[in-house]
């Protein structure tokens, strides 16, 4: 799951599906991208990088909204029963100005290739 | 489904709140000026716990998370469904402590039927979220041990006190 900070034109924080794929020492992740209220897919955040031998995982991604740009930055450990990541989100407006930050945090575990559709259990 | 989920979450949240709140109020009388919080924490993190499939569990599991901060106390809830995930059970509560530096320590135990089942996790939060990673732990129904690993991506809650403007 990706979890981020409330931004001030949103309405909560942000809890999201994300799916994170390792082939050898690359890693890419996707999470659906929502409108500010959250009541309709807009996109889809992609990201990419790399893992090491230590599952050190760095992943970035960069996407535009609304005329908005942000590049996101994440990184943490990967074992084999699953880790966390954490990063940033930089949010650019078309004006320029004081670029607005969040936090976001993401929680996998793995998961078989023949899991059915996300649900909740136990 | 969903909207029994959000009415139990809701009710899970104001629970472990009341909670914590109650606990503070007695670690307050009992221990004065002990309940000074890590600096730059808010008080109330919201996020999702994230288990490995547990065998005769369709999926993963995906639930809402909230943690409580009070002093260097915290407690955290989250509600527990059955195998098909179609009902919820229970919740687990837990508590535990934070230091000085976000390192946090929390412990659970959860009974549902026959069955009691055990998490333990450790992690870091900050100002402007965090993420921990544990294990649960229980017997099934016929005493064999399982184990599963869960980890947990947090961000300060909405409207939570404390919280570092980020913006």
């Amino acid at each position: 799951m990706y979890v981020c900070e409330k931004l001030p034109t949103t309405r909560n924080i942000l809890r999201a599906p994300l799916d994170l794929e390792v082939k050898g020492d690359s890693a890419r992740f996707a999470r659906p991208l929502f409108n500010l209220d959250g009541s309709r897919v807009v996109g889809n955040e992609l990201a990419s990088g790399t893992v090491d031998a230590n599952g050190r995982l760095h992943l970035t991604s960069r996407w535009n909204y609304l005329g908005n740009t942000s590049n996101a930055e994440y990184s943490g450990t990967l074992t084999s029963t699953g880790g966390t990541l954490t990063g940033t989100q930089t949010w650019t407006g078309p004006g320029g100005g004081e670029p607005i930050r969040r936090t976001c945090t993401v929680a996998v575990v793995p998961t078989s290739a023949k899991a059915p559709s996300p649900s909740q259990h136990q | 489904m969903r909207r029994r989920v959000s009415v139990a979450f809701v009710a899970l949240s104001a629970l472990a709140l009341c909670l914590v709140s109650a606990n503070a109020q007695d670690q307050a009388q009992t221990q004065g000026e002990a309940l000074m919080p890590p600096s730059r924490l808010a008080d109330a993190y919201r996020g999702m716990i994230v288990c490995e499939k547990a065998p005769g569990a369709a999926d993963i599991l995906r639930v809402p998370l909230d943690i409580a901060v009070r002093g260097n106390k915290v407690q955290f809830a989250r509600p527990l469904f059955n195998r098909r995930g179609t009902w919820v059970l229970g919740n687990e509560i837990g508590s535990g402590s934070v230091d000085t530096n976000g390192k946090v320590q929390m412990a659970s135990t959860w009974e549902v039927g026959s069955v009691i089942g055990r998490g333990n996790y450790s992690g870091t939060l900050s100002a402007g979220g965090g993420t921990l990673s544990g294990t649960q732990s229980w017997h099934g129904s016929e005493d064999e041990a399982r184990t599963r690993s869960c980890h947990i991506a947090l961000v300060p809650a909405a409207y939570s006190q404390r919280a570092e403007a980020k913006q």
